[in-house]
């Protein structure tokens, strides 16, 4: 609302999210909304104008002068806003991802050179593997490794059967592979001699027999000189392959391509029969090897080519899917909840309240063109939650949707022939959530996305029949299960083709590349690049826009099921003088709350802030101006400081100085040195107790901002609250930082917190009850939390130098801010000398009365 | 002040460990911010001095265990009539989903002819003594809303519970435990701790939680490397320097301080003996159906008699588990395997204790169980029943409830016929049985009066002896 509002700015708009939201199954989730307003009502008088407004919810005010009209007047003020959440900017990551883009961007240009070297090359697990010499041969079903054990013979024949049911087999590659530092061969110096490869084929449903495969046009990575790799093709078993080239270290994986005359190919698949002979002698045999068969005839060749061959399949497969769609936009939108706004490009966006059941009913004009299938694509956007494409905000995945169904209607109900969705949730022990369940005329099942929030999705639905160019047609989308879960941002299209699938891509080379599992290592990474930062976000209040105002409704005794009269932004007379005109939205009210005009803010202000001081404020009801309230012992010392905090600008710091540095503030030391009966002591609050153990003994961290922290609390603390939550404390400084960083979880609050009167937050409150129970006692002596803070505290005395009495004056001290009385430092003395554990003392000391109390 | 008088002579004549009664009692009678533990006079006599709740959370199928329905089983499969459901909507069930019939047989047990399914069987021993209001309705669908509005009259969490209200009325009769406890079984809550909270009341109401672990009350055992010797001195410096300064200054609260560590260090010795069952006998055990050691709901119920026993005015026991949205059948077995034989027992242990006469026993859920089935496949679910704020069952059991069974409902246990008791009206009936006048037992906050019933209920005149 403002403009030019800073992220600061924004997020302090979060100060009214703090309401409570119920997600059970059977909530409505406006009424819940009506009980924030309620609050936020609430809240409103009690935090600045010192007023009870409850009772006007549901009638006029008995006592204050705040009609059942201007209740509902206050509540319009919050009553027109949305409440998103709000991904808070960041510079650093937003330099991260623009340099990760960049990257993405640089290496998808990039990914094609990945295309492998070996496009067609298939590793099969062979079915047999026969050595004739070793008694055994080891057969890796990962790498299809084999490796011939035992005693090593002179000569030996492997002979390895593979079956296969892919066709157009061209080539073979054998590949050899050292054993640690020896081999690949298994003579000493790892040579060895392929005296002869022979290859049969035959069919696997043996039609016909076994023939022989002839080889040719071999290569190798390397060739001993008088032993190139033609030699173990010629038909010649004394004369073979070897790798000992004097140039090259012989210890290397090595490996030979061979290519068959003619491709081979059985309808039924192929069994391949490879037979190496290894005549030469001593041991010049294979130690470890892989056997490869290719499809094109080069194992080696152009990448290019093959990345050209199978992008080509790859088109020809998908390319009824990639029909030209025509963006189809509506000229009538109807939502039962939210509002729909066409934006640019035909895209539809959903905003302000969803319910369980919403209906958008859309209205197209006749097209020209036929329409046989219709495309719904469902968008993200940084406006939803999670990014979308769904508002689903409460019970289930947040950003998610669920369309139970959609129908298109011409002038009859149009049927449908089939469906295809590009991402679905899969559902525990039932059928997917797939764009199929959203034709199923089952309102319990339908689309959703669950593990693909944040994506664009789509998906497409065919109809039975065409819709002829020039009928107007409507369709209507049904959202929601037991919670409100309805989609956010979309787009229609439709196409002539009948049998169209939903895809996610263009149909491009890129497109091809980025879901082809040759480069798939690259595209992962690329696609890890893509993804945007995971930001903070906060919950923020925004302003619904001016032609889709919430019209605000006076609730016949205070019910949400009962409205009538239209009510719009109004403040109480007895605090806005009727001839001036109302503020008219929440900036307005905001500003006035804190200008001279409003009697109430710095006075009520200044007065919780007085009776921090003094355990009673100037008006002692600190939450009741109202005529109930009482009246100010001291108006003038009211009406003094409240202009004075205005003219220093509304600083508590300034407001502080000047009541601590008044006469009236330092009579109080006067009067707690004497015996006089003494009115101001008050024991302190939760947080303070905690924060002053904790500076006394040292621990207090100073950080400030940032996420809550768990200090620790005993075991067992959450075995009731729903869904009983774990409560992992934090470690190193977040474990000591000042309690007002501590997390809060109204069914489970902090119970040191609870134990010492704090609230649990349902509501706000402008004073606490200060009750003095056993349990605190108990929390003092046993928590875990005090006896942390004792331990270290203790270790701090222990540390400091000096007698044993000035050590505990010191304890003393730290904590209660005066030195012990004789008697005092007698009866902690004669402790310390019996149980000698500064620990226990300092534990005592946090234990004291004095040490829980304002004095 | 008198008080202040005399815990400051006391103190000035004998201060230091041993302070005892007067020093609980300047606990017990601290008027200082009105929030009283001290026993106090309700409005009239009170027919029950303590009450033991047993909230059967998430909400038991009255149409399983109360309120046999043969016309549902001639019905099933096919929907009810519109008239009946009305403009009523489900979180999960469609209005004109099929009828599910009965899933258990119904026998009627004593002479009062009370009518249970079979998995309470158990609770035919005990037929005689309950006061069984199978015409119970509510306003809330949900459970958190409809738990807290049974606790506290409210939907939203924020206002007093029942048992705080009761303290605030009637203050405490024990000095060594607290007198309003709360244990659970079976699962989380969805009203959250706001079920035992005093709202707006003083914090002194809230429901102290008896826990499952250890340390039945936070923080009750020393902490270990801190011997008994320790801990005795401890308390006794902590007691002697703040007898110190009260001399000094002459607060009473810290009057009160030192009298809320002498209970502290008894609670630290009370508490244990009163979990420890070693004395109860095997026949006692056996009766619930406990572990002495084990926490149960059935040990619960134990422990809520020797509470009783010991001068705790309101024990909650929530039991979690009843929201059976699918296979109501096995839901239903499995929670009364769990409490049905515990709950007679603790009538029947109330009764030979002389117990139940001034103990009242409440048993109940936060709303009833549809008539039609809950079937949905998308959420695994078949044979289930959805929330039916319409018609529940509540039990009573002694504190001046009269045995038998109240209202009626239609053939299908959709609406009450006749003898409707709202929630607020079951609210007004308890107050009085405690001995409060409902309308007269107010707590001025935010400028108004505020009550348990708000401005509804009325005593159920019929349902008391």
């Amino acid at each position: 609302m403002l403009p030019n509002a800073t992220p600061e700015q924004i997020t302090a708009t979060g100060f009214h999210r703090n309401t409570m939201l119920n997600e059970e199954g059977g909530i409505d989730p406006l009424e819940f909304r009506f009980h924030a307003m309620t609050d936020r009502v609430a809240t409103l008088g009690t935090t600045w104008l010192g007023l009870t407004t409850g009772c006007a919810q549901c009638h006029t005010h008995k006592y204050d002068p705040i009609t059942h009209h201007d209740y509902y007047g206050l509540m319009a003020y919050f009553d027109n806003t949305l409440e998103p959440d709000y991904l808070i900017p960041d510079s650093t990551l937003f330099e991260k991802d623009k340099n990760n883009f960049a990257k993405a961007d640089d290496l998808l240009i990039k990914l094609s050179d990945h295309w492998p070297t070996h496009p067609r090359k298939i590793n099969f697990k062979p079915s047999m593997v026969k050595s004739a010499k070793a008694k055994n041969a080891e057969l890796s079903i990962e790498k299809i490794f084999i490796t011939p054990s035992g005693e090593v013979p002179d000569q030996d024949t492997y002979t390895v059967k593979i079956k296969t049911k892919q066709t157009e087999i061209a080539a073979l590659r054998l590949k050899t592979f050292t054993m640690n530092d020896t081999g690949p061969g298994r003579t000493e110096h790892g040579n060895f001699v392929l005296s002869e490869i022979e290859v049969t084929a035959a069919p696997l449903d043996g039609s016909s027999k076994p023939t022989k495969i002839i080889l040719h046009k071999p290569t190798a990575s390397v060739e001993q000189n008088g032993f190139p790799v033609e030699n173990a093709i010629d038909g010649n078993r004394s004369t073979g392959w070897a790798i000992h080239d004097t140039d090259k270290p012989i210890h290397k994986n090595h490996q030979a391509d061979f290519q068959f005359s003619e491709p081979v190919s059985h309808p039924s698949g192929t069994c391949f029969t490879i037979t190496l002979h290894q005549d030469h002698g001593s041991k010049h045999t294979i130690g470890s090897f892989q056997i490869s068969l290719g499809e094109t005839s080069r194992l080696d060749g152009d990448p290019k080519e093959g990345l050209e061959k199978a992008y080509r399949e790859w088109l020809a497969k998908i390319k009824p899917d990639l029909e030209p769609w025509h963006i189809l936009t509506p000229s009538k939108l109807e939502s039962n909840t939210p509002y729909l706004t066409v934006e640019e490009e035909g895209v539809i966006f959903a905003a302000g309240d969803i319910s369980k059941h919403d209906i958008f009913t859309l209205t197209f004009p006749a097209s020209d063109q036929p329409i046989h299938s219709i495309r719904l694509e469902a968008l993200a956007d940084e406006r939803l939650p999670e990014n979308g494409p769904g508002m689903t905000y409460y019970e289930g995945r947040k950003g998610d949707f669920f369309m139970s169904e959609i129908q298109v209607k011409t002038d009859k109900d149009l049927v449908f022939s089939g469906s295809s969705e590009t991402a679905f949730a899969a559902q525990y022990g039932q059928g997917n959530a797939a764009a199929s369940a959203a034709i199923d005329g089952d309102i319990q099942s339908g689309w959703s996305l669950k593990n693909h929030i944040g994506t664009h999705q789509t998906a497409v639905f065919n109809l039975a029949e065409t819709i002829p160019p020039g009928t107007p047609f409507e369709i209507k989308m049904h959202f929601g299960r037991h919670f409100a879960s309805t989609l956010g941002k979309f787009r229609i299209s439709g196409s002539r083709q009948a049998k169209v699938k939903a895809i996610d891509h263009q149909g491009t080379l890129q497109d091809f590349l980025l879901r082809a599992s040759e480069v798939k290592k690259q595209a992962d990474q690329i696609k890890t690049l893509r993804k945007a930062s995971k930001r903070d976000q906060t919950l923020v209040m925004k302003e619904r826009p001016s032609d889709h105002i919430r019209p605000t409704y006076l609730r016949h005794r205070g019910e949400y099921t009962q409205p009538k009269d239209v009510v719009t932004p109004r403040l109480p007379n007895a605090i806005f003088p009727k001839e001036k005109e109302f503020p008219k939205d929440r900036l307005a009210l905001a500003r006035w709350l804190v200008s001279p005009d409003n009697p109430l803010t710095a006075r009520v202000v200044i007065n919780r802030q007085w009776a921090a001081f003094f355990g009673e404020g100037i008006v002692p009801t600190v939450d009741n101006f109202g005529m109930q309230g009482k009246l100010p012992n001291n108006p003038a010392l009211l009406d003094h400081l409240a202009v004075t905090f205005m003219e220093k600008n509304w600083s508590l710091k300034k407001l502080h100085r000047l009541i601590v540095t008044s006469a009236t503030y330092q009579q109080q030391s006067v009067i707690e040195s004497s015996s006089a009966p003494h009115f101001l002591r008050q024991r302190l609050e939760a947080e303070i107790i905690r924060d002053s153990a904790l500076q006394a003994s040292g621990l207090l961290g100073s950080k400030m901002f940032g996420r809550p922290v768990r200090p620790p609390q005993p075991s067992g603390i959450s075995e009731v609250a729903f869904g009983s939550p774990k409560w992992k404390p934090s470690q190193g400084e977040d474990r000591f930082r000042r309690s007002i960083y501590t997390y809060q979880k109204r069914t489970a609050p902090f119970a040191m917190f609870t134990t010492f009167d704090a609230s649990s937050g349902e509501a706000c409150l402008a004073r606490r009850d200060r009750s003095n129970t056993p349990l605190q006692a108990l929390t003092l002596m046993n928590d875990p939390m005090f006896i942390e803070i004792a331990n270290s505290y203790g270790e701090l005395i222990e540390k400091s130098k000096g007698s044993i009495e000035e050590k505990i004056t010191l304890a003393f001290r730290r904590l209660l801010t005066r030195p012990p009385e004789s008697q005092e430092l007698q009866l902690l003395s004669s402790f310390y000398q019996k149980h000698k554990s500064w620990k226990a003392l300092t534990r005592a000391i946090l234990s004291l009365d004095e040490s829980v109390t304002k004095n | 002040m008198n008080q202040g008088l005399i815990s400051r002579r006391y103190f000035l004549g004998e201060c230091g460990i041993g302070l005892g009664k007067i020093a609980a009692a300047s606990l017990l009678s601290n008027n200082l911010a009105g929030r009283s533990l001290e026993p106090k006079p309700a409005h009239s006599q009170p027919k029950a001095k303590a009450v033991i709740h047993l909230f059967m959370a998430g909400a038991p199928s009255q149409l399983e265990l109360f309120d046999p329905k043969p016309q549902l089983s001639k019905l099933e499969g096919s929907p009810l009539p519109k008239s009946i459901i009305g403009d009523q909507r489900y979180a999960f069930i469609q209005p004109d989903a099929a009828v599910l019939g009965p899933q258990f047989e119904f026998k009627a047990y004593g002479e009062t002819r009370a009518t249970f399914g079979s998995p309470l069987t158990p609770l035919g021993a005990v037929a005689d003594d309950l006061c069984i209001i199978k015409s119970c309705t509510t306003d809330q669908f949900n459970h958190a809303p409809a738990q807290l509005f049974l606790n506290s009259g409210f939907s939203q969490p924020g206002r007093p519970c029942l048992g705080s209200w009761t303290l605030y009325g009637l203050g405490s009769e024990t000095e060594d435990l607290p007198a309003f406890v709360v244990m659970s079984t079976g699962g989380g809550l969805s009203g959250g701790s706001a079920l035992w909270s005093s709202g707006f009341l003083p914090t002194t109401y809230t429901g102290v939680q008896f826990r499952k672990g250890k340390d039945p009350i936070l923080n009750l055992s020393t902490p270990d490397g801190f011997s008994s010797d320790l801990q005795k001195d401890t308390f006794k410096l902590v007691n002697q320097l703040n007898a110190k300064r009260h001399a000094l200054i002459n607060d009473d609260e810290i009057a009160t301080r030192m009298a809320s560590y002498e209970m502290a260090a008894r609670l630290q010795s009370s508490a244990p003996e009163l979990m420890d069952l070693k004395e109860e006998s095997n026949e006692t055990i056996n009766l619930y159906g406990c572990n002495r050691d084990k926490h149960s709901f059935a040990r619960a119920c134990l422990l809520a008699r020797r509470m009783v026993q010991r001068g705790v005015r309101f024990i909650n026991i929530y039991h979690s588990g009843w929201d059976a949205h699918s296979n109501v059948k096995g839901s239903t077995e499995n929670n009364c395997k769990q409490t049905a034989q515990a709950t007679a027992a603790l009538i029947q242990d109330l009764k030979r204790h002389g117990l139940l006469d001034e103990t009242l026993v409440v048993w109940g859920g936060e709303f009833g169980r549809t008539p039609m089935v809950e079937t949905n496949p998308a959420l695994g679910r078949k044979a289930g029943r959805d929330h039916h704020p319409q018609a529940f069952t509540t039990l009573m059991a002694g504190g001046g409830t009269k045995p038998g069974t109240y209202g009626e409902t239609d053939d299908f246990g959709f609406h009450i016929t006749k003898n409707k008791v709202h929630v607020h009206d079951l609210q007004a009936t308890i107050l009085h049985l405690l001995g409060f006048d409902h309308e007269r037992l107010t707590f001025r906050h935010a400028g108004r009066d505020f009550r348990l019933t708000d401005v509804h209920g009325h005593v159920v005149k019929d349902l008391l002896i």
